[in-house]
């Protein structure tokens, strides 16, 4: 009988019933296996953001034993109509697209320099790129508010060493460039991140894909070009996603950068979470709050969804 | 002993009542039955600041009434969080707690979320009223009832050294050309004339505060009380008069110029170290300047343009005993203690300025000088009446205006929008013409 025939021909019963018994095996397995952790988010996760979502429907200052009224979208209309707000908005997608792009691309060609080319000892190249991780985010940002002092700040200080006498960037007091010298702390930071899990993807590449292309005479461009990134497309996807939404979210930049003063100087560093934490936590308007939470819930959601939408679009087919 | 307690304690009978934790309004609904007592704990929280000052109260008071147990602690609320206090009182961990200021910040959520209870009983019962200063206790009052208790005053000023206004031979400045003329000769001098860390605490709000109360007086139009307890408004001439002489001292380079770059901590340092002759501070700062320079120190009040020096004083460590408390009498005998007891008399010679007359005659120099002890009249110490929308607008804003992004006009406006607003969502009393 032809292969044609065979599969034409009807199943047994029993197969068709074994198949669906492993079908639900399976499927029980995967239940067992998920629900803790569904469990452990429907508690700490869905039902906290629910929550949220119900509170900026309301007018509550988050103390009131009274939940106050049920004022529908006029939160969000009140929590949207200022100045703050804008500039943390502005900020915060600022804040994505550094995210998205700087650390990754640096971290990237960091690993390659270190992992694709002669430079020795690897090691400690390796140790030395790695080393801003060490420190917590919070910690590191703490750490440059002294290498960001204008008097006597370790950068301010080889400015002057190098001669520019006259040059004396306040670095976190002038709203022109503090959300820069943030964005620096965050950048320096996060590289290190980029930069190990990349040093990993690139140790995983067939090196005889490089040989050949040495072979083929090949520069060090060419071979990053057209070996190292395509072959570390799905890491770069993965860190990108991670990196935009550690780079919506800086929070722990921002806080120790200018608190208490928070998100100065004259809202120059002001992000959503800045703006969100004065709200609940300095001041008592929690639905604002919510409603502030609510946005920017929307907004990492939509842009990572668009983000990895567009990376599955530009994907190669093969 | 509990005047309640005939084989019931309140605690019990507010159970009995289905009240539970939290007694919600219940203040001003059913009066506390209010003591002296005879034995009991209460726990007492602080913050760990001024709380050091507290060990030596909380020893004292335990050797002078063993009869009554403390469980005291100090809290560090840079880690814990700002909102420490409201926590712990709504989870019914505390018998006392400082709660920071009786001002719009601070008190007002407390009480309007039923979280305290008054202290009219204890006032009564222990003759607050002859002891502790009339000001202190109105501002601390809401609808007729005493809320809580200020044990402090804070005072905001520049602070210098006696031997260095000496060597350059000026005095304390009675006038803003006395004061330019005097900033004028550290200049030359090489140093730094006025420092201030703005950068996280934002410290330009007390050089507005004293420019303001000088320009708009201590009470009528455009002063700050004006604007704080009746009709006046931000933008009134002097409030914005005074942003702009902030500028116009930072434009002329008599204002640290890192000013918007710094810390409060920062600029404690030039000052201490020498690199600058005045440091924009207050009296929690006094402490530390006896531990430096001995007797070799003091602080001004700056004048703004037009007008004479005048202080700006707050009445602030200001002790609520929550609605959940489980023994309010003994919290309320230990404040008693601070009050006219042992405890003030420690903490005056600790270098704080009391709101309590007890004592008065054991403080330090520096502190007999100043308008709460001499009795004088001062203007408003601004901070902690204005919610955190208000709060957020001034100070940013004050920082804007040195960064060149807004204009004194333009911060004056913002400042009244987010009062207004801050009004609007009740977070501060329409009618504030009793706290005047």
């Amino acid at each position: 009988m032809s292969a044609l025939g065979n599969s034409l021909r009807p199943r047994p019963l029993e197969a068709w019933r074994s198949a669906s018994a492993k079908a639900r095996e399976q499927w029980r397995l995967a239940a067992v296996l998920v629900a803790p952790a569904l469990v452990l988010m429907g508690i700490f996760v869905f039902y906290p953001a629910l929550q949220t979502i119900g509170l900026s429907f309301y007018k509550w200052d988050g103390i009131s034993p009274d939940m106050g009224d049920f004022v529908g979208f006029k939160t969000f209309a009140r929590a949207t109509d200022n100045y703050p707000f804008s500039q943390a908005i502005k900020n915060s997608l600022l804040w994505g697209v550094v995210g998205l792009f700087v650390p990754t691309i640096i971290g990237l060609v960091a690993a390659a320099l270190v992992e694709d080319t002669n430079l020795r000892p690897k090691a400690l190249f390796r140790f030395a790129f790695f080393v801003p991780y060490f420190f917590s985010m919070a910690v590191a940002a703490a750490l440059f508010t002294r290498v960001y002092d204008p008097s006597y700040g370790m950068i301010n200080q080889v400015i002057h060493a190098l001669g520019f006498t006259d040059i004396k960037p306040q670095w976190l007091g002038d709203g022109r460039i503090a959300i820069y010298a943030a964005m620096g702390v965050f950048v320096w930071h996060e590289t290190a991140f980029c930069y190990i899990v990349f040093t990993a993807a690139i140790q995983q590449i067939d090196r005889s894909l490089y040989d050949a292309a040495k072979v083929d005479g090949a520069s060090e461009v060419q071979v990053f070009r057209y070996i190292t990134i395509p072959s570390v497309r799905d890491v770069a996807t993965f860190v990108m996603t991670i990196m935009l939404i550690v780079g919506l979210t800086p929070f722990a930049v921002v806080f120790p950068l200018t608190t208490p003063g928070l998100g100065g100087p004259y809202y120059s560093t002001e992000i959503l979470p800045t703006l969100i934490f004065k709200k609940a936590r300095m001041g008592y308007n929690a639905s604002e709050a919510a409603a502030l939470g609510v946005i920017l819930l929307m907004l990492v959601i939509g842009i990572v969804t668009a983000f990895l939408w567009f990376r599955e679009r530009t994907a190669p087919k093969d | 002993m509990n005047t309640f307690s005939k084989g019931i304690s309140r605690r019990e009978m507010l159970k009995l009542m289905g009240v539970g934790a939290v007694g919600a309004s219940l203040g001003s609904q059913m009066a506390y039955a209010q003591s002296v007592p005879d034995s009991g704990t209460f726990r007492f929280q602080i913050e760990s600041g001024p709380g050091t000052d507290f060990v030596a109260v909380v020893d004292a008071f335990i050797e002078e009434h063993p009869e009554i147990s403390v469980e005291f602690s100090q809290v560090e609320a840079a880690v814990v969080g700002v909102d420490w206090q409201r926590i712990a009182m709504e989870a019914g961990a505390v018998d006392l707690i400082s709660n920071e200021n009786p001002k719009f910040l601070k008190l007002d959520p407390v009480l309007k979320a039923g979280l305290i209870q008054p202290l009219d009983g204890y006032r009564d019962l222990y003759d607050w009223d002859e002891w502790v200063l009339a000001a202190a206790l109105r501002r601390s009052s809401r609808g007729g009832q005493l809320w809580t208790l200020p044990l402090y005053y804070e005072i905001c000023g520049a602070s210098y050294r006696k031997s260095v206004l000496e060597s350059f031979d000026v005095g304390e400045p009675q006038s803003w050309e006395e004061f330019i003329a005097m900033l004028e000769k550290f200049k030359a001098a090489g140093l730094i004339p006025l420092t201030n860390g703005h950068r996280g605490f934002s410290q330009i709000q007390m050089i507005h505060y004293q420019f303001w109360a000088s320009i708009g007086g201590l009470s009528g139009p455009g002063s700050i009380t004006d604007v704080i307890f009746g009709d006046g408004k931000f933008t009134d001439t002097p409030s914005v008069e005074a942003a702009q002489a902030i500028l116009d001292i930072y434009n002329a380079g008599l204002l640290d110029p890192d000013v918007l770059s710094i810390t409060q901590d920062d600029g404690n340092e030039r000052f201490i170290s020498g690199a600058a002759a005045l440091n924009v501070t207050g009296t929690w700062f006094y402490s530390e300047m006896q531990r430096q320079f001995d007797d070799d120190w003091d602080m001004l009040t700056m004048p703004g343009p037009g007008g004479g020096p005048i202080w700006c004083t707050g009445e602030t460590e200001a002790m609520v005993i929550p609605a959940a408390a489980q023994d309010p009498d003994a919290a309320a005998l230990f404040l008693d203690f601070c009050v006219k007891g042992t405890g003030a008399k420690i903490l005056l010679e600790r270098g704080n300025l009391l709101a309590t007359k007890a004592f008065g005659e054991l403080a330090i120099p520096q502190i007999q000088r100043l308008p709460i002890i001499t009795g004088e009249e001062s203007s408003l110490l601004i901070f902690g009446w204005l919610p955190q929308n208000s709060q957020d607008a001034y100070q940013q804003g004050l920082g804007g205006i040195l960064a060149g992004s807004i204009t004194p006009e333009q911060w004056a406006q913002n400042v009244q929008d987010a009062w207004e607003r801050d009004i609007e969502d009740g977070q501060i009393p329409e009618d504030r013409s009793d706290l005047l």
